[in-house]
């Protein structure tokens, strides 16, 4: 065990039963669970403060701003950037559109976007511009060689999945923006994965713009973060407008805020501020070096576990630097929504099935749906194990042939 | 022979069932165990009555090693699976061999010549299905499905109609209504609020109305303003009402007198008492429990189907030796007095408003305590005020408890996709 023993007491979801089978949670990378110190946080705005930010000058208003820009501070020491580099966003959908929009591409620009991109970094892009798939190796990684070629073509952007939500494959984002800068392309990442899993210190990157959401990091859904650099920041047009990112307003012009505030239109998610900023205390708490063990630990594991068993495909096999994340084909069940669904209801095993928002990847290499076991800090091998006996279990069921 | 001796007359099956489930279902022997019985402890009713009810969550729990016989996998030919929301919202897969549901059918439908004259002239594949979508295993809640998609291994087409039954949009009730048109089926197998507005938007609409032979009205209980409009609509098709539930098939039918009797050839059925164990006099509201009798792939053993019935004494007119029950609703929904006593059930409300020529659909819901709800669509250019304000002064009279009547333009469904007339709101 590389975490204390105690931390699941933390995760009040954890003690929950269905039909009197404790639960075992192994879907982390479509949402984290919460700790008691988010939940309390969350609450201890509506029950304490529940003003609007930035607005009114009463006493209430102004401690919720602080702690809001507290939040954003807080962050900002966690990802190693200026508090001004931290916009708050609903989540990592919303930051990508957010540059997808805001760089004003127009059809003919090339952007080289990965192979494993969730659709919410391809789709808003795919709409906007040519795109052209970043080249991989036959084991899944990418083929920096090639990619150095296609730079040659002059991208204006190069998106980058900095680890996959399918295989839990980790890019090597620093390298390849590092490339991308040489030859005038912006770099953006999706780092829903990574974030919440390993210490990601954004100037190690190099990227102009990175987005994540809090929920899949222990903090609460419908807020996120996009990290974006001061050059780009001043580039990027607002992709909405209204009350909170003007400086003034007149009959005849308006003036934006400077960032981030100029991205922030409406109120904001406050309450998801102060969850957020729980969140990442209790994940230094833990110690980020230790989490990430942790998740190294877990992937080892839930591969070998897979690689055991003929009836499982696993997509993108072999050594790699990976999150806890295990995608697999089963052999003879073409639905997987009844296997999922037995794993829930028979085994408390609450895991994913389906083409996890990157359909284009899974179906080049499964042909199917996929069934994702994903863990996180609260996993232990036990579960692990329960889950791969369930799938014993379950197998000569529900498999045909 | 009292409708008691009706019931009982299965009872040796049931038994047999125990015994066959004990041995060869792992989920029975741990559930006997736990009670300290065995199969050959159970000798008369009373006995069975000992034996734990089982819910949905024991199936739920269990499946699919638990609640299959020894040697049965879900690849087995003839085994039949729907996944079901239910009337509760509660999920569960549900396992039958379809020739045991076949049966269940043709027995349960003996009480009916005409209905089984329509099924036996009935073309191939030419049944059309209108029923909230978690009832069905196919997705039928947008409008980017097709009729290929929605139509069933057994050649049944799932119309589409939204989760939200009165805010189906136009263009899924003219989508519904093309597919339902160009289908021809021979009989329809739906909810009666579900057909009802169909029927209705495809009158308003100048379309003209299905030619089919037969109507089955399962999921919900039929209303009379259902019934009063789909007849309307459809004078020369058989209509019958079915008992039905996704985990066990056709339970009981109406006869062509209206009646509704129960099966109790393949099943053995319970009616116990609103809230006790004891088996429920004539006109007692009662629930029903439900144990299978000759499955041999997945038997249930005294189900509690959550489902309330009241027994109806003597034989029915139409001769049909099977047992008469009307069937009342969800029993969570009853609304019951301080002393325990139920005093209205959606079936008795349904009464009291009968076949309404003034409201379309209506809801009543209730808390533990406070005023009732009356919420009613009327029937445009109608005096429904008046007969509203008097169904309302009924429902007082009944309860004991306050009523609060509106007119309204919408009434939701619930989250199974069903529209009830009476639902009981936790706060």
């Amino acid at each position: 065990m590389t975490l204390r023993d105690t931390l699941r007491a933390d995760f009040p979801v954890l003690d929950r039963e269905v039909d009197g089978t404790r639960v075992t949670y192994l879907d982390s990378a479509a949402t984290s669970l919460k700790p008691w110190a988010v939940i309390d946080a969350i609450t201890r705005y509506y029950r304490e403060v529940s003003a609007n930010i930035h607005r009114g000058k009463h006493m209430l208003s102004e401690e919720a701003s602080d702690a809001y820009e507290a939040a954003r501070t807080r962050m900002a020491a966690f990802l190693g950037v200026r508090a001004t580099d931290v916009v708050f966003t609903p989540n990592t959908t919303h930051g990508l559109n957010l540059v997808a929009a805001g760089v004003d591409l127009s059809p003919d620009d090339l952007v080289l976007v990965s192979r494993d991109a969730h659709h919410s970094l391809q789709l808003p892009l795919r709409a906007r511009a040519r795109v052209e798939w970043l080249p991989v190796r036959d084991d899944g990684a990418v083929d920096l060689d090639a990619y150095a070629g296609m730079l040659a073509h002059r991208p204006a952007v190069v998106a980058i999945t900095h680890c996959s939500n399918v295989t839990g494959r980790y890019a090597p984002v620093a390298e390849m923006a590092a490339l991308a800068r040489e030859h005038g392309a912006l770099t953006v990442v999706d780092a829903a994965q990574s974030v919440p899993h390993r210490q990601v210190r954004l100037p190690d990157l190099g990227a102009d713009a990175v987005a994540f959401s809090a929920h899949k990091m222990l903090g609460p859904t419908g807020i996120g973060v996009l990290a974006v650099g001061e050059e780009l920041a001043g580039r990027l047009r607002p992709l909405h407008l209204g009350g909170g990112m003007v400086d003034w307003v007149d009959d005849g012009s308006w003036v934006l805020r400077r960032t981030p505030h100029r991205f922030e239109a409406g109120t904001p998610h406050i309450a998801g501020a102060y969850g957020l900023r729980a969140a990442v205390d209790y994940l230094d708490e833990l110690g980020m070096a230790e989490v990430a063990d942790h998740d190294r630990w877990l992937a080892e594991l839930m591969y070998a576990e897979a690689g055991k068993r003929d009836y499982l495909t696993v997509l993108e096999p072999g050594p790699a630097d990976r999150s806890a994340t295990l995608s697999v084909a089963v052999r003879g069940i073409d639905d997987l929504t009844e296997l999922a669904r037995a794993l829930s209801d028979s085994y408390g095993v609450m895991c994913r099935s389906g083409h996890l928002c990157a359909q284009p990847l899974v179906d080049a290499l499964a042909g199917t749906a996929v069934l994702r076991l994903s863990a996180y800090v609260y996993n232990t091998p036990d579960d692990v194990h329960l889950a791969f006996a369930a799938l014993d279990e379950l197998h000569p069921f529900l498999a045909t042939g | 022979m009292t409708a008691t001796t009706t019931f009982e007359n299965s009872f040796a099956g049931a038994v047999l069932e125990l015994a066959m489930a004990y041995e060869q279902v792992p989920f029975y022997g741990p559930h006997l165990d736990a009670a300290g019985l065995r199969p050959d402890d159970v000798r008369t009713p009373a006995d069975f009555r000992g034996v734990p009810p089982t819910g949905k969550a024991d199936y739920r729990r269990h499946f699919p090693a638990g609640v299959l016989t020894r040697g049965s996998t879900l690849a087995d030919d003839f085994v039949f699976r729907s996944r079901s929301s239910g009337t509760t919202g509660e999920r569960l897969v549900t396992l039958a061999h379809t020739f045991t549901l076949a049966q269940r059918q043709m027995r349960t439908t003996s009480v009916h010549q005409g209905m089984l004259r329509v099924f036996a002239g009935a073309r191939p594949q030419r049944v059309c299905r209108y029923a909230p979508p978690a009832c069905s295993d196919v997705e039928c809640a947008t409008p980017f499905t097709t009729a290929e998609s929605r139509t069933l291994e057994d050649g049944t087409l799932v119309l589409p109609v939204a989760h939200d039954l009165l805010a189906t949009s136009p263009e899924l009730v003219e989508q519904a209504a093309g597919e339902l048109l160009a289908h021809d089926p021979h009989w329809l197998y739906a909810d009666p609020a579900h057909l009802a507005f169909l029927l209705d938007a495809m009158a308003e609409r100048d379309l003209p109305l299905p030619a089919v032979g037969g109507v089955v009205l399962a999921y919900n209980l039929a209303t009379a303003s259902a019934l009063r409009r789909i007849r309307a609509r459809l004078p020369d098709a058989t209509v019958v009402e079915v008992a039905s539930m996704s985990e066990l098939g056709w339970l009981g039918m109406t006869c062509p007198l209206g009646q509704p009797h129960l099966n109790t050839d393949s099943f053995y059925l319970e009616l116990l008492a609103y809230g006790t164990d004891r088996p429920a006099e004539p006109g007692e509201p009662a629930e029903l429990y439900v144990t299978s009798i000759g499955d041999r792939l997945s038997p249930h053993i005294r189900y509690r189907t959550g489902d309330g019935y009241t027994l109806l004494d003597g034989d029915c007119p139409c001769g049909h030796r099977f047992p008469r029950a009307v069937h009342h609703g969800r029993c969570r929904d009853y609304v019951v007095d301080g002393t325990g006593e139920v005093v209205l059930t959606p079936r008795m409300l349904d009464e009291l408003a009968g076949p309404a020529g003034w409201l379309t659909f209506y809801k009543l819901t209730h808390h533990d305590t406070g005023p009732l709800l009356l919420r009613y669509i009327p029937v445009p250019a109608t005096d429904h005020a008046e007969p509203a304000a008097r169904l309302g002064a009924a429902i007082r009279e009944r309860t004991g408890r306050e009523v609060t009547v509106s007119a309204a333009g919408h009434i939701e469904s619930e989250r199974s996709g069903k529209l009830f007339g009476l639902v009981r709101e936790a706060r």
